[in-house]
């Protein structure tokens, strides 16, 4: 898998788990954070590789609560993919916080490295086939030079390749607007296409 | 975008918008209606009234008309301010205007899109006081949804086709002549989305009985009136606030504002030897408040529907603040917002939930600014000063428990202390009898075997009485046997709920390593890795077993005393019992004792008592960074003393007295019952033993109790 497995849990046991021992040759590379902040700070520093991220959910040594660490992933991007990771008996309430935060999946800490990398791999996929993900995927093929230039305008704001981007990653409201709309004229291409046009 | 033809106006706003308001942010009718009847308290109205027509089936007549006689919009207003979305003057000026100076309830100024939740046409009609006419409007909201769907459907290819924004739909407006004096506004909407059942109507009209306070007896009254021609019950009904009939108990808790020292004061309630005192103290973090409570014991709570009932609620300046209007028939899906049915063993062992009070909290914008709603609508943001007002509801709910509980306490001594005069009573009176047969004189031989046989009788209900009086004794310590068993079952409970967090983290580290050496052992690959996780396999089963004979240990019979090790005790709960919940939650121990010490007691409850306050310390210790718990033993006058200390955020001053307490608990969140520590001192008591709470041996911070136990008892 083309992928870098961003690890955080306050648990240092959990750094040496088999698991980790396990996959590591089949990824890119494995962080391991006991300290949240350092996790968010490493995500924002190489959003642009493709991450997925294993969240512990009940942190003992901070005031920083998986919920709280999740939105802060979202707020650098929506695309990175959060599994929470966890052995806590999780209620309707905590659900609720997880996928409000669009975690990916929920993990009991019991589980085999074999339905873990499962659900690594499905993390994985789902962002491959993405149209968010392809429209990140494109723009960082363009030099940075390239992406700070003035690229579209709409209504009376100029956007850059950059903003654009980061739009997307946030999905605020233009970021969902472009999305679809790009959907739309994808299908609509494919549609012609098929019609001979 | 202007337009010229005055007869048309256009919303200022885009499709997200639109759907965010209209939508998402009113996810049910009757928070609809609530919100335009707010809208109504807003423009300082006096009476409102909800007209339902044509509910079920529904037809082109189906239609509900609010009207109001509040202050009414100009045509500046229309065009200003109802169609533009996010300029809501409610925001610059919180106060309605005078004299009335009402707290605005709708903040957002989105009333007006809960419209589109009811129905999907809207004729507006309204006036201010002077006007020659009404201003009228029709908003076709049906229209919105198919401009919406069109926007969708972009059209990248052909884009010199004209997109029309939502700001160009049509809306009608035209005037109608009126009575100069009228003022007020009249909302009709048709194109019913719903049926309303009489049910429903109920509903709506129960929700929005409790948006103004029941005490509120306010110069300027706020009425609220039904007219549903369908349906008898509310064929022409005056929404009454609730009417709260004889509590058992009552108290409404102020505030004053000390001038000299420029400090708010606020009354609390506390209990102190069965009675409940009201208090003065600073006021806390999240600013002075009313607060109002009312309790029903079982008697007077007959004759009062269960649905009136309902706990605690907020008040914002004499409106309620959150939107209750989310109506949940099953009970148990209900806001409790303060979360106290969510106490464990609420309804149990005298605890009070929602079903046995009625109260509500008095807040105002300007005093308490940091209690605020959240997004949805559905609760309050949940910063520290919200937490610290829950706190402060369910301690003054817990002051009443243990008035209660006292009051129940002394009856009961009261009724053992009669049973047992009454057998004195008795052989008084057998006394007297026999002064009167002495005084031979008047005793005729007739009253004298009547005397015979009223003391014969006497001696009979002296007979029934001592033994109803052992049987009182017996059933008492029955009683107390049974208690133990719940506490025992409690701390069980509790070190179930810690552990197993701990064992399943534990096992699925075995359970991976052990996939990985039965994965790479046959493929002869890692191997070096493959030794290290047999080894962790070993390790981790080693945790698990001494986890699991503590466990087994409650299954043991607990009534035997022995002379047991102190230290050994002392070392199997360190070492053993709760080596892995330390490990877990990195928190260093330490315990020292000088000598070895024999004690003849059951040692499970002795250790158990240690989990008690070792539970407690694990909790103490949550958001503490360097994690410390020493134990310390010694013998001081004949007594076994144990210091055992945390460095947590130690036990605040004001609840050092009330620790000791049954049900006392500031960790409700993490399953805390607040039967720990009255466990503790229970069992002590029992073996003549002490347990108080000392100076603390970590500092700066930290918390440290004192246990001493008599080596001979």
């Amino acid at each position: 898998m083309d992928v870098t497995i961003v690890y955080i849990d306050d648990d240092k046991k959990m750094k040496n788990d088999a698991f980790l021992d396990d996959i590591e040759d089949s990824v890119n590379d494995i962080k391991f954070f006991e300290n949240p902040s350092d996790g968010l700070t490493y995500i924002k520093d190489n959003i642009d590789k493709d991450i997925v991220v294993l969240l512990d959910w009940k942190f003992n040594n901070s005031l920083m609560q998986g919920d709280k660490i999740l939105n802060d992933i979202n707020e650098i991007s929506t695309l990175v993919p959060v599994i929470v990771f966890t052995g806590a008996s999780i209620d309707a309430i905590e659900t609720n916080k997880m996928f409000k935060g669009s975690a990916f999946s929920c993990v009991p800490k019991d589980v085999s490295t074999q339905e873990l990398t499962d659900t690594i791999r499905k993390a994985h996929d789902r962002i491959q086939n993405d149209i968010r993900f392809v429209m990140e995927k494109w723009i960082l093929k363009h030099d940075e030079e390239k992406r700070n230039k003035p690229y579209m305008r709409s209504g009376d704001k100029v956007y850059t390749l950059n903003d654009i981007l980061a739009s997307i990653r946030k999905q605020d409201e233009f970021g969902k607007e472009t999305t679809r709309g790009i959907m739309t004229l994808a299908t609509e291409l494919f549609t012609n296409n098929m019609r001979g046009k | 975008m202007e337009n010229d033809n005055p007869t048309i106006l256009h919303f200022k706003f885009d499709v997200s918008t639109f759907r965010l308001l209209g939508r998402e942010l009113i996810t049910d009718r009757i928070t609809a209606l609530f919100e335009l009847v707010k809208n109504c308290y807003d423009a300082n109205a006096e009476n409102v009234q909800l007209t339902f027509e044509n509910l079920n089936p529904l037809c082109p007549e189906s239609r509900i008309i609010i009207e109001d006689n509040g202050l009414g919009m100009s045509f500046e207003d229309i065009r200003d301010k109802w169609m533009v979305i996010g300029t809501s003057s409610k925001r610059r000026n919180r106060t309605s205007p005078s004299p009335y100076n009402r707290i605005v309830a709708g903040k957002k100024g989105v009333g007006r899109f809960a419209v589109d939740k009811l129905g999907g046409k809207l004729v507006m009609k309204t006036k201010k006081k002077g006007s020659p006419v009404w201003h009228c409007l029709e908003t076709d909201w049906t229209k919105y949804a198919e401009e919406e769907n069109r926007q969708l459907e972009l059209d990248f290819e052909n884009s010199s086709k004209k997109q029309k924004l939502f700001t160009d739909i049509d809306n009608k407006y035209w005037t109608e002549p009126a009575d100069v004096g009228v003022q007020g506004t009249r909302l009709e909407i048709s194109s019913l989305n719903d049926i309303w059942l009489e049910n429903d109507v109920r509903r709506a009209y129960r929700e929005l009985s409790k948006i103004v306070k029941p005490s509120s007896n306010s110069r300027y009254p706020f009425n609220i009136r039904f007219i549903v021609p369908e349906y008898l019950e509310y064929r022409d009904k005056m929404v009454e606030s609730l009417v709260l009939a004889k509590a058992t108990l009552s108290y409404m808790l102020k505030y004053r504002y000390d001038k000299g020292e420029q400090k708010y004061y606020q009354e609390y309630l506390e209990e102190n030897k069965g009675e409940l005192v009201v208090k003065e103290k600073e006021a806390e973090v999240f600013g002075p408040i009313g607060f109002t409570l009312y309790y029903y014991d079982q008697s007077d709570k007959k004759g009062f529907s269960k649905e009136e009932r309902d706990g605690i609620k907020v008040y914002r300046d004499s409106i309620i603040a959150t939107p209750f209007a989310e109506y949940k028939s099953d009970r148990n899906e209900q806001k409790d917002l303060f979360g106290i049915d969510k106490r464990r063993w609420s309804g149990f062992f005298e605890k009070l939930s929602t079903r046995d009070i009625i109260g509500w909290v008095d807040i105002t914008d300007e005093l308490n600014p940091e209690i605020k709603d959240s997004t949805n609508r559905q609760d309050f943001v949940d910063n520290k000063e919200w937490n610290a007002l829950k706190g402060f509801v369910i301690n003054q709910i817990h002051q009443i428990e243990l008035y209660l509980k006292h009051k129940k306490d002394s009856k009961k001594k009261e009724n053992a202390e009669k049973l047992k005069n009454a057998d004195k009573d008795i052989d008084d009176i057998k006394q007297r009898i026999s002064n009167i047969k002495n005084q031979s004189l008047l005793v005729s031989p007739e009253i004298d075997s009547e005397l015979n046989e009223i003391a014969g009788k006497l001696e009979t209900i002296k007979s029934t009485v001592s033994a109803s009086s052992k049987d009182y004794e017996q059933m008492e310590a029955d009683r107390r046997q049974q208690e133990n068993i719940m506490f025992s079952l409690v701390s069980l409970q509790a070190y179930a709920g810690q552990i197993s967090h701990i064992l399943r983290i534990s096992i699925g580290i075995i359970k991976r390593s052990a996939e990985f050496v039965a994965k790479w052992i046959p493929l002869r690959q890692k191997t070096e890795k493959s030794v290290m996780h047999a080894r962790k396999i070993f390790d981790e089963m080693n945790n698990l077993s001494k986890a699991m004979d503590f466990m087994l240990s409650y299954a043991e019979d607990d009534s035997t005393f022995e002379f047991f090790s102190v230290k050994e005790a002392v070392a199997e709960l360190f070492e053993d019992r709760y080596k892995l919940l330390f490990e877990g939650e990195t928190i260093h121990t330490e315990y020292v004792l000088d000598d070895d010490f024999e004690l003849s007691y059951n040692k499970k409850a002795f250790q158990d008592m240690f989990g008690n306050l070792i539970d407690n310390s694990v909790k103490a210790l949550r958001n503490t960074k360097d994690k410390r718990i020493r134990c310390t033993v010694f013998r001081e006058n004949g007594n076994l003393v144990l210091l055992f200390s945390d460095n947590g955020p130690g036990v605040p001053n004001e609840i050092r007295d009330r620790i000791f307490d049954v049900f006392y608990t500031t960790t409700a969140d993490l399953g805390g019952a607040g039967l720990g520590l009255y466990i503790v001192r229970t069992r002590l008591n029992s073996i003549k033993g002490t347990i108080s709470l000392e100076p603390n041996e970590f500092r700066p911070t930290g918390a440290t109790f004192k246990i001493t136990i008599p080596l001979i008892h």
